[in-house]
């Protein structure tokens, strides 16, 4: 006699595969009215920004042997900013990756393709003082984690069968998940449809501004005295900014900093506690890196910013333009020799 | 692999079409092994040979135990297995803690140590086989079951793939004699194992992933000091992520087992309407619970040597077991609460337990959320990834830090409240009952329904994939 209790022997009598059938049949005529009501709104599809997603194109962009392969390193600003369709455009064949999660510091991933990889080809870093705090060394390496010591074939089919499923389904956006919705119908921040933001499968996130009727709403308030620094920190991740892009750029690639555009309150606030030459000059000063500051470059400037730190869609491909325009007249190029 | 995933739908649709395919019990049996070595292999290929070794080892030394001429050969062997499994389980969970141990011990007496950084993975389910396959040695070795004659079915009774990362944990004497003739699930134990399937699921993807994750995480990881509203929150929100992330876990193990014609047995029994301790791990984790009383609390004494000796037997016990969890003090300090709550409710017990109070629905309700506000103050140290994080989660909810920098939002309070307080409600009218008599009591248009509902559910909360929280033990 076993020594346990089991579901095994109390399955109810009464249960029936028609009541499973009917399951998946009411789940099915459920998910496709959701879906056709969701895209009738203007719904459209969007992909998660998970860490399968960033490690998914870590690994095909160090499996390309393509010289020029680009991989775009950063957070946010970069990702919404660049536009991939306009790369194309001009670069048909070259490889193109997204690495920017949201909100962190490179760091930790410039550190991996400089002393794990024999990565030599274009690496775009957006990068602020601020990217250099203490502690920032450490944002990204869950990327770095899973991709040594995690992926795998199991976790790659999944991503891939994931996307095909999300691609294909409003549904399975996240915006629209159950979760979200209770968050929002209680914080009294009712979702709108359709989403404002949408990411693609290769990482690039598309903000539509004009949906958003308050894009400043939560934004930072003026600073009355600058924040305090670890400059002890911050010092020690400039030393390793600067190593990283020196091995890089003795392998044979090619680094550009980029300080992406901010605006109005939020700049204010960063010239307060990162004033330009104590800090972005001397991360400007690394070994072998194209550095390029929005503040010295009208063709960077002059776009407007609704939440003072990210582009409009619509202004995308005029900005992924001019710093192309810039990258190339600086020494990164794209082109066969 | 895990079952939340879509590459699992594909594997176990594999596994059903060749399992009932014509082929013989024998076949099937193997092939349910090979199988089980692939879905491991998905996550580090490597570590399949530890599965092998695991295999192996216990499969010759239990034959060596049982035919043994002398007591001292029995005693040897046993040892060998039992230095075999613990060796490979120390080796690859509590080395590095040991080492870096060892050096914070040293520290105070002027002794510089730094420890090595090991850079070891801990291979997956390690702590859930290494106790299985225990098992049948110790089993062997007191005579409580023989050496079994088939290979394959001993092969497959470590790597039974349902179980084989996150329990249940199941003894030999129960699952062998299930390999002996053909498994055959029929139309009921489809339906229900199905069944089981889609709740597991639900209350995996859903609850504890979708709802409650998130706010645990943003609570329990974030940097900033956690305002008191939000220590209690995350910490109930904790409470109902890890049962739902373990109990859903199980929950699908069980249904897959049943699809094939298997019986696993009961890992859960609506614990959060517990009353006491003892109460309390006779429905949590059962598999383990039963496992350590069975094999380490009795083999200690138990409770026959009296009062000091059985508080000694309790705590030695759910210090160890917490230590089974993971290698780190935090998990330590929480075996040693509940070992405290045991020995504390025996003396209660002795002292007051006659008391008619206990016994009106008020008292029961009483003991019950006594119960309950222990067990959640236990999970602040087995969520808190170090000390300093769950002293500040624990002086946060006593209101004694004087800034908060970590809030939570009405939507993400209401969530949590809610969630508990569905779950603990569930949990207290069916505490006498079981999943089963409550889904018999539905129409099956009703169970129908609330399956579709919970699928629809399901689809609708995409995210990150977290791992299942045991998974790392």
């Amino acid at each position: 006699m076993p020594s346990f209790t089991s579901s095994f022997d109390r399955a109810p009598n009464t249960a029936r595969l028609r009541e499973v059938a009917m399951a998946a049949l009411l789940a099915a005529l459920m998910l496709t009215g959701i879906e056709a009501w969701l895209r009738l709104m203007g719904g459209q599809t969007s992909f998660p920004l998970s860490t399968d997603r960033w490690v998914a194109n870590l690994e095909e962009a160090l499996s390309h042997d393509d010289p020029h392969t680009t991989v775009l390193l950063g957070a946010s600003r970069i990702r919404s900013s660049f536009d991939s369709a306009t790369f194309f455009g001009r670069f048909p064949d070259r490889p193109l990756f997204y690495l920017a999660t949201s909100g962190e510091s490179p760091l930790a991933l410039i550190t991996f393709l400089a002393e794990k990889t024999t990565f030599s080809g274009n690496v775009i870093v957006a990068l602020s003082a601020p990217s250099l705090e203490a502690g920032q060394e450490h944002t990204q390496r869950f990327i770095v984690e899973r991709f040594t010591k995690e992926w795998n074939l199991d976790k790659r089919l999944n991503h891939r069968i994931g996307d095909l499923v999300t691609g294909s389904l409003v549904v399975r956006q996240e915006y629209y998940s159950l979760a979200n919705l209770s968050k929002s119908l209680a914080d009294d921040d009712l979702p709108m449809v359709p989403y404002w933001r949408r990411h693609g499968a290769n990482g690039e996130s598309s903000y539509d501004f004009s949906r958003v009727p308050n894009p400043l709403q939560g934004a930072q308030r003026p600073l009355t005295q600058a924040l305090v620094v670890d400059k002890e920190a911050w010092e020690r991740n400039l030393d390793g900014l600067l190593r990283d892009v020196r091995t890089l750029h003795r392998r044979g690639a090619t680094v550009a900093l980029v300080r992406f555009p901010t605006s109005s309150v939020l700049r204010a606030n960063e010239r307060l506690t990162w004033p330009r030459t104590d800090y972005w000059d001397r991360m400007a000063k690394a070994e072998g890196a194209i550095a390029l500051h929005f503040e010295d470059y009208e063709s960077l400037r002059r776009f407007e910013l609704p939440d003072m730190s990210h582009v409009d869609r619509v202004e995308k491909p005029r900005f992924t333009s001019a710093l192309l325009d810039l990258l190339e007249s600086n020494g990164m190029t794209w082109r066969a020799d | 692999m895990v079952f939340n995933s879509y590459t699992f739908i594909l594997f176990f649709l594999f596994v059903l079409a060749v399992y009932y395919s014509p082929i013989s019990w024998r076949n099937k049996k193997i092939f349910l092994i090979f199988s089980s070595y692939a879905f491991y292999a998905a996550w580090n290929p490597p570590f399949v040979s530890l599965l092998i070794i695991s295999t192996l080892t216990d499969w010759i030394l239990a034959q060596r135990i049982y035919y043994a001429t002398s007591l001292n050969r029995r005693r040897l062997f046993l040892v060998a297995s039992l230095s075999v499994n613990l060796g490979l389980l120390g080796f690859f969970k509590y080395s590095a803690f040991l080492v870096q141990s060892f050096s914070d011990l040293v520290r105070p007496f002027g002794i510089m140590y730094q420890a090595p950084e090991l850079d070891i993975i801990l291979p997956v389910g390690i702590s859930f086989y290494t106790f299985q396959t225990l098992s049948y040695t110790i089993d062997v070795y007191r005579r409580q079951l023989k050496p079994w004659t088939s290979f394959v079915d001993y092969a497959l009774f470590v790597t039974f793939f349902p179980q084989l990362v996150a329990g249940p944990i199941v003894r030999a004497r129960d699952f062998l004699p299930q390999t002996l003739r053909e498994k055959v699930a029929n139309a009921r134990h489809l339906a229900w194992g199905v069944s089981l399937m889609i709740l597991g699921l639900f209350q995996k993807v859903v609850v504890a992933d979708g709802l409650l994750a998130p706010i645990v995480e943003k609570v329990y990881d974030g940097t900033g000091i956690v305002s008191p509203l939000a220590a209690g929150i995350g910490t109930l929100a904790f409470a109902g992520q890890i049962f739902c992330d373990f109990a859903g876990y199980s929950t699908i193990a069980i249904g897959v087992a049943m699809c094939l014609g298997f019986a696993l047995p009961d890992n859960f029994r609506f614990p959060y309407a517990a009353i006491g301790f003892s109460d309390f791990w006779r429905r949590w984790h059962i598999s383990l619970s039963s496992w350590l009383r069975d094999y380490l609390y009795i083999g200690l004494g138990g409770s026959r040597h009296g009062a000091v000796k059985t508080f000694r037997n309790l705590t030695v016990t759910m210090l160890l077991g917490g230590l089974w969890h993971g290698a780190s003090w935090n998990f330590v300090v929480w075996g040693a609460l509940h070992g405290t709550y045991l020995v504390l409710e025996r003396i209660v017990a002795a002292l007051a337990g006659h008391w008619a109070v206990w016994r009106t629905g008020a008292g029961r309700v009483f003991l019950a959320a006594v119960t309950f506000a222990l067990v959640c103050f236990a999970w602040v140290f087995f969520r808190a990834n170090d000390f300093p994080k769950a002293f500040e989660i624990v002086q946060a909810g006593l209101f004694l830090l004087p800034e908060y920098e970590t809030f939570v939002t009405t939507g993400e309070t209401a969530t949590v409240l809610i969630t508990l307080a569905v779950l603990v409600t569930l949990h207290w009218r069916l505490r006498d009952t079981t999943i089963e008599s409550a889904a018999e009591r539905l129409s099956p248009l009703l169970r129908g329904s609330l399956l579709g509902l919970m699928l629809v559910a399901v689809a609708m909360s995409p995210g990150e994939d977290r791992a299942f929280i045991y998974f790392q033990f």
